[in-house]
């Protein structure tokens, strides 16, 4: 019924799921704004000081420690086609990749103290709450992916 | 007003202070600040979306896909909804955001037991069989994402959800995993003194 891309209907392979197919035609705003949130996150215009490699690199990684295979192969994909980040070992990356670990394994214990963490490695208040951002939306799609698979498989 | 920081799960009105400055006290943009007013005027809780907004293309497109799947239009109960969001953020602790949903579930079932059993026993409590349902279905898709199966789906469906219902839990307890983390790595929950 669309022609616009649909972000979870192509990393899902959800195209022949007439139950999932189904959702999508009650609730269609639901998947026009996953797909506005994905480009907002992962593929912004304008990725200002977070560069799209960079954005990436967060999002592989976020999904590998989720851990949802899916997303990791896509944004591992995703990586490689943005030209892959030149130094991971930088101490930029990784404090990038440091949030993305107390984001996954800890929110409830993080601190003040980490959100220093990252203005004393350079980042702005903008670069803080994009990287924030993009973070939770790949916990938000990994699970709706997870979700959608067992609910399309059990009809 | 005096505030202290709140540690133990509560239904009682809290606020939560970011680590970060808002747009409201930088040099924010016009952009910024018209992030904002799309989404609220009201002074309580704006201190998120003011704190959000200091990236607001993406802060747009949060604000828009959270509140379609918590009020959009048609589909299950917005109870079930409201009770999938206070599973998940008592399992991945955010006091705050399970503080807000505790109580929007107990102003639409008219009781506030249910909610405080969760809040306090957490989700092992006793729970009426629909209740449960979906509680383990929200709990287990915040934890182990990747273990969710068919099987988990079943119980839903003998609890009597629909495909739609499921449909909307699935999205409540995806989108507080998202929620509960920006909450809980941004800023504190506090309480009046």
């Amino acid at each position: 019924m669309t022609t616009q891309p649909d972000i979870t209907f192509e990393i899902g392979g959800f195209a022949d799921n007439p139950t999932i197919v189904a959702l999508r035609d009650e609730k269609p705003q639901i998947f026009t704004w996953i797909q506005t949130y994905y480009n907002a996150t992962v593929s912004p215009e304008d990725p200002g000081t977070i560069s799209l490699a960079e954005r990436a690199l967060i999002a592989q990684r976020a999904a590998e420690l989720i851990p949802s295979p899916v997303l990791d192969n896509w944004y591992g994909a995703l990586l490689e086609e943005r030209g892959g980040v030149a130094d991971i070992t930088s101490p930029r990356i990784q404090a990038l990749l440091d949030r993305v670990a107390l984001v996954n394994e800890n929110p409830d214990r993080s601190t003040k103290e980490d959100v220093q963490k990252l203005r004393d490695a350079g980042f702005s208040q903008q670069d803080i709450i994009a990287v924030s951002q993009l973070i939770a939306f790949v916990h938000y799609q990994a699970r709706l992916l997870a979700g959608l698979r067992a609910l399309g498989a059990a009809s | 007003m005096t505030t202290h920081r709140q540690t133990t799960f509560t239904q009682d009105i809290l606020s939560w202070l970011p680590w970060l400055e808002t747009v409201d006290e930088l040099d924010a943009t016009p952009e910024q600040l018209a992030a904002v007013d799309a989404i609220t005027t009201a002074k309580r809780g704006r201190e998120y979306w003011a704190t959000l907004a200091n990236d607001p293309v993406s802060l747009h497109a949060r604000y828009g896909i959270f509140n379609e799947i918590i009020s959009g239009p048609g589909g299950g109960p917005r109870s079930d909804r409201e009770l999938a969001a206070t599973a998940t953020s008592r399992v991945t602790s955010c006091i705050y955001c399970a503080s807000v949903h505790a109580r929007a579930y107990s102003g639409l079932v008219k009781e506030r037991e249910t909610a405080q059993r969760l809040l306090d026993e957490g989700p092992s409590a006793e729970f009426g069989p629909r209740e449960r349902a979906i509680i383990d279905f929200s709990v287990k898709l915040a934890l182990r994402p990747d273990e969710i199966s068919p099987e988990d789906i079943a119980p839903l469906k003998e609890a009597g959800l629909s495909d739609i219902e499921i449909f909307d839990v699935i999205g409540s307890s995806a989108i507080f995993s998202n929620a509960n983390r920006l909450m809980a790595t941004l800023g504190e929950a506090r309480h009046e003194d």
